[in-house]
């Protein structure tokens, strides 16, 4: 579990609030930086109802939070590792309706209205920037499809196969959006089919009856909130932690996958991305560094609203700690490629070369990404700082890994508005970090900002703070008043209520499409 | 990636924006970068966050760049990087490792699954009775044995098709918890469907010997056919010989100290089971118990969508023993019964058909051969055929198939002559052997046509095999039923035209429809093998 305080400073709420947070991979089955945003979040507004619909990658995952008395109930939909909708996504179809469904799902007339969409919806994945703000209704329609119709049967059909294996097929040539690309071998093609019923298993969901529905990433899950808007007129929130697609970019361009199936995945972030901005009724980023890809993708300034995160600070709070025997770093931060933790192993050698005895010790979880952590392990060996460099695993108190060291270092490759870089700051402790995200928006003066992927920066950077202790007692109180003055975690939750308020305030007109908004 | 010292450059020089020519030189260097970065960026925004992951922020695009941001850099780097040509796919290869050494090594591990069978045949040859048999059993008790036998095959089939389903799903999705709780779920399903039956034939037990010795060697029998499926899920398909061994054993002992030969029999085929599926329970328990698993909400199938994902298979098992065992009940039930039984069986028969099994368990090896490998040539096949040529994978499938059928179909009808020539052998030497073992009569013509009729049927289970893997499991099931019915049809008329002992002719006609279906459905699904292969890795 992770540590939590008792929190008497809830903010109050005016009126009972019902809401949809919706997650995916993060709370409250996986610890890190979004996960302690959302059960932060329930905790202080703890008027609001929330309901979670959490976005798993297998059915294994088990809640890492202690529940809270306000979360009403938890969805989980996990993506891979199940074999039928019943199991998680649509747990309330059972028996004759079942088989009703099962049997209603075969033929070609029976699959019309699904066949039509999703072939629409396969150009779109193809071709992800034609993709436009009435493409909402192809969700709509998948959606309103698999009220009635078996899910797992709809992707077994021969018609939906050949829809999807003939629009690819159109796709190609001189004209089409996959001209230059690899040819899509038979594999991918099949592959791919199965990854779009895993991936679109939040469209089966039922929708949930609350006055806001608030989507913590612009991925699948988020569509719950394009459809439940359309269909039900609940207003439509979404934050962006890290910025969706910009992160899928990185993720999947690692990954040892065709072309084909890269662009699958690539395409389905592409459009459920664009549709979330399209749709929601406000995009709520955590930096303004985020905010620069929403523009782009074609949010307007007027609806996008800065909530930067907010940390508790009396949890986290200067502490008289032992000094330390030896020069310590610490990070807090899941061994993962997007946290580079490669480049930090590289900087601690930097560092060492004029610290001798430094040590860095990294707190997080080591199951991310198993094959990364043995990466980690071995350029530690290559170079020598089995003494130096520690992957620690998670720490039992995150409020105290800040006073295990003498600084904090974030090497990440893209982030967010980073709660480690938040909570050291409020431990007093100064940064040092990779200027990625919001990182510069929340450590402003108060740290050292280096470019991402420069060990030899980041290094110089480590070893700059720990050589001249002013230096580090001077940027700690800075950087905990900047802190007090602007992230606090009552000024956060008290804007996402605010916005919640606003948004209930403005129910009538959210069934509207945008456009007819505007006019 | 973008070149480290271009990068530092980039970050740390003086503010001081280059000259034009300068622009253009650090942008053709970015280019260079992005035009051999080792990952494929398919569109402005893949370049912009590959910039950003970087270092690069707006204020580097407009400082070093003249962009005004890093989206505009990333638009005009994407546009100018070109259009990377088509690459050629790898020239295709054969779609099969050495055949020899890979066929032999499976046929040699498919023989050893045979070994309980001869460990039993032996004990027989021996001793005169093994774990469900006896030369000491009334004609009336024979049948009632064969036909507990029957019905526990028939009647277990369904929960061991299912127990293998879903452990192995389980495992193969890295839950060891569910696969131990789904194995266990499949038994105690099986259990109480056993129960049932056995209630109901119970009902009449206590006015009838026959019925209740009928219920004992039922219960036992599907119990034994449980444990062999719970012991493969397990992984220790190997225990069954050793543990089929241990019983023989302690049957002899048990037989030798005095207990009756059936109540001897059932002591032994329980503690054969009760071994079987208490180590296999105590290895699943011990998979399950490290790891997250254990402590994840994950849960098992509901039962009503366990039923529409395990259907398939469960009718497959049923009608597998069904089509085993027609000619069986045609030949039953021709002649006259004797002591208030509805049917008898012919001793005769039965040991040639008997003795004619031996060529499935022969010959039925040498499915481990494609059982393994198809997948692997399935999947290599379809990786390596592009999409625009997606209607030739059929025919590429095909040709494997019927190289897999060729092989198979002689290894048959190697193992039906082998059989058939030790037979003839073992009758000329048994009956004059001190004993006579194996001098019950074996009727020649039966036995040749029922060799050949389990020859053909392996052989409609290469292409079943093949089907299996291509999610065809359901339809299998419907071609081994309508080959039951031709069985069935062929075997009545040919037992009122020619006796009772035609009835192995609907044994080999049932055979040859299944032939014929199973390839049939074949090329039917290879037609659509692109589709079928999206059903198969689902």
């Amino acid at each position: 579990m992770v540590g939590v305080t008792k929190d008497s400073s809830a903010v109050p709420t005016t009126r009972s609030l019902r809401v949809a947070l919706l997650n995916e991979g993060t709370y409250p089955f996986s610890d890190g930086g979004v996960s302690t945003w959302c059960h932060a979040l329930c905790g202080r507004l703890r008027d609001v109802e929330f309901s979670i619909y959490a976005v798993t990658g297998t059915p294994d995952a088990c809640e890492m939070f202690p529940r809270l008395p306000n979360v009403h109930r938890v969805s989980q939909i996990p993506q891979w590792g199940t074999e039928h909708i019943v199991e998680y996504g649509q747990p309330e179809v059972r028996g004759l309706s079942l088989w009703r469904r099962h049997l209603g799902t075969r033929s070609a007339s029976q699959l019309r209205d699904f066949v039509e969409p999703f072939e629409r919806l396969t150009e779109l994945i193809l071709e992800p920037a034609l993709t436009r703000e009435e493409d909402a209704g192809v969700i709509v329609a998948l959606h309103r499809f698999f009220e009635a119709h078996d899910y797992t049967a709809a992707f077994r059909s021969p018609h939906t196969f050949r829809a999807f294996r003939d629009t690819v097929m159109r796709s190609r040539g001189t004209s089409g959006p996959l001209r230059g690309e690899d040819e899509p071998s038979v594999l991918d093609v099949a592959v791919a089919v199965r990854w779009l019923h895993n991936f679109l298993i939040p469209l089966a969901v039922p929708l949930p009856r609350v006055d806001v529905v608030h989507a913590t990433i612009a991925s699948a899950v988020a569509m719950i909130g394009l459809v439940a808007k359309r269909e039900l007129g609940t207003p439509f929130l979404l934050t962006e932690h890290g910025v969706y697609l910009r992160e899928r970019y990185l993720g999947i361009a690692q990954e040892a996958l065709p072309s084909f199936l890269k662009r699958i995945a690539l395409g389905l972030a592409g459009v459920t991305a664009r549709l979330s901005y399209f749709t929601a009724d406000v995009v709520a980023p955590v930096c303004a560094f985020n905010a620069r890809w929403e523009t782009q993708l074609g949010v307007p300034q007027e609806r996008i609203q800065v909530i930067h995160n907010g940390v508790d600070t009396k949890r986290f709070r200067p502490r008289p700690a032992p000094p330390h025997s030896r020069p310590t770093i610490v990070a807090a931060a899941r061994v993962y490629p997007l946290k580079d933790i490669l480049t930090m192993i590289r900087a601690t050698a930097v560092a060492r070369r004029y610290l001798p005895d430094i040590q860095v010790r990294v707190f997080g979880t080591l199951t991310a990404d198993p094959s990364y952590v043995q990466q980690c392990h071995a350029l530690i060996r290559e170079l020598d700082l089995g003494h130096a460099f520690e992957l620690a695993g998670p720490h039992v108190d995150p409020s105290a890994i800040y006073h295990e060291g003498d600084i904090s270092v974030l090497s990440s490759i893209s982030e967010g508005f980073p709660y480690t870089v938040l909570e050291s700051m409020a431990s007093g402790k100064p940064v040092v970090a990779t200027d990625v995200g919001g990182v510069g928006e929340a450590m402003g003066d108060c740290g050292i900002l280096v470019p991402a992927r420069d060990p030899e920066s980041l290094g110089l950077g480590m070893m700059s703070l720990l050589v001249s202790e002013g230096l580090r007692l001077e940027l700690g109180e800075a950087a905990r008043k900047r802190v007090l003055e602007h992230f606090g975690l009552g000024r956060t939750s008290g804007a996402y209520l605010q916005l919640y308020e606003r948004l209930c305030g403005r129910t009538a007109n959210h069934a509207m499409p945008l456009s007819e908004r505007a006019a | 990636m973008i070149d480290d010292v271009l990068l530092r450059e980039a970050s740390t020089s003086t503010p001081v924006a280059p000259s034009p020519d300068g622009r253009l030189l650090l942008i053709d260097q970015l280019l260079d970068d992005v035009r051999h970065t080792p990952e494929k960026l398919p569109d402005a925004y893949a370049v912009t966050a590959m910039l950003e992951s970087s270092g690069f922020r707006d204020a580097d695009a407009a400082q070093f760049y003249g962009f005004p941001d890093l989206f505009a850099l990333g638009r005009a780097l994407h546009s100018s990087s070109g259009v990377q040509p088509l690459p050629q796919r790898a020239v295709e290869g054969p779609l099969s490792k050495p055949i020899v050494p890979t066929f032999l090594r499976s046929y040699v591990e498919g023989l050893s699954f045979v070994v309980p069978v001869v460990i039993q045949v032996a004990t027989f040859a021996a001793a005169g009775y093994s774990l469900w048999t006896w030369d000491g059993f009334t004609r009336s008790q024979a049948t009632v044995v064969t036909l507990a036998l029957a019905a526990s095959l028939l009647v277990t089939a369904p929960m061991v098709q299912a127990l293998l389903h879903r452990g192995r799903h389980y495992q193969y999705v890295g839950n060891r918890r569910l696969a131990r709780d789904a194995v266990r779920q499949a038994l105690l399903l099986g259990t109480g469907f056993v129960v049932v039956v056995a209630a109901l034939v119970g009902v009449g037990a206590t006015r009838s010997e026959g019925l209740r010795f009928f219920l004992g060697y039922f219960v036992l029998l599907s119990f034994l056919w449980a444990s062999i499926g719970a012991a493969e899920v397990a992984g220790l398909r190997w225990l069954v010989a050793p543990a089929t061994l241990a019983g023989v054993l302690i049957l002899i002992v048990l037989h030798a100290v005095g207990l009756t030969l059936p109540v001897a029999q059932w002591a032994a085929l329980a503690l054969t089971a009760g071994v079987l599926i208490a180590t296999s329970n105590y290895r699943l328990e011990k998979a399950a118990s490290p790891g997250l698993s254990e402590l994840g909400r994950a849960r098992l199938l509901p039962l009503d969508a366990l039923v529409l994902q395990v259907i398939a298979a469960c009718g497959y098992g049923a009608a597998y023993f069904a089509f085993l065992f027609v000619d069986h009940f045609v030949n039953w039930a021709t002649a006259a019964p004797a002591d208030h039984l509805l049917f008898e069986l012919s001793n005769e028969y039965e040991t040639s058909i008997a003795w004619a099994l031996a060529t499935m368990f022969v010959a039925g090896a040498a499915l481990e051969h494609p059982s393994r490998s198809f997948w692997w040539q399935l999947s290599h096949a379809a990786a390596r055929t592009p999409l625009a040529a997606y209607d030739t994978l059929g025919p590429k499938l095909w040709r494997v198939s019927l190289t897999h059928t060729r092989t198979v179909a002689g290894v048959s009808g190697l193992a039906a002559a082998f059989v058939v020539l030790t037979v003839v052998a073992l009758q000329t030497v048994g009956r004059s052997a001190p004993g006579a073992a194996f001098a019950q009569i074996v009727l020649l013509d039966v036995l040749v046509l029922a060799s050949v009729g389990y020859a053909l049927f392996v052989v409609a289970l290469t292409a079943a095999v093949v089907l299996h893997a291509l999610g065809r499991t359901g339809a299998v099931a419907l071609c081994l039923v309508l080959a039951s019915a031709a069985d069935l049809a062929v075997g009545l008329m040919a037992t009122h035209l020619w006796g009772r002992d035609s009835s192995v002719l609907g044994l080999l006609a049932g055979a040859i429809v299944f032939v014929v279906l199973t390839n049939l459905l074949l090329v039917r699904t290879l037609h659509r093998a692109d589709f079928f292969l999206t059903l198969a890795l689902a």
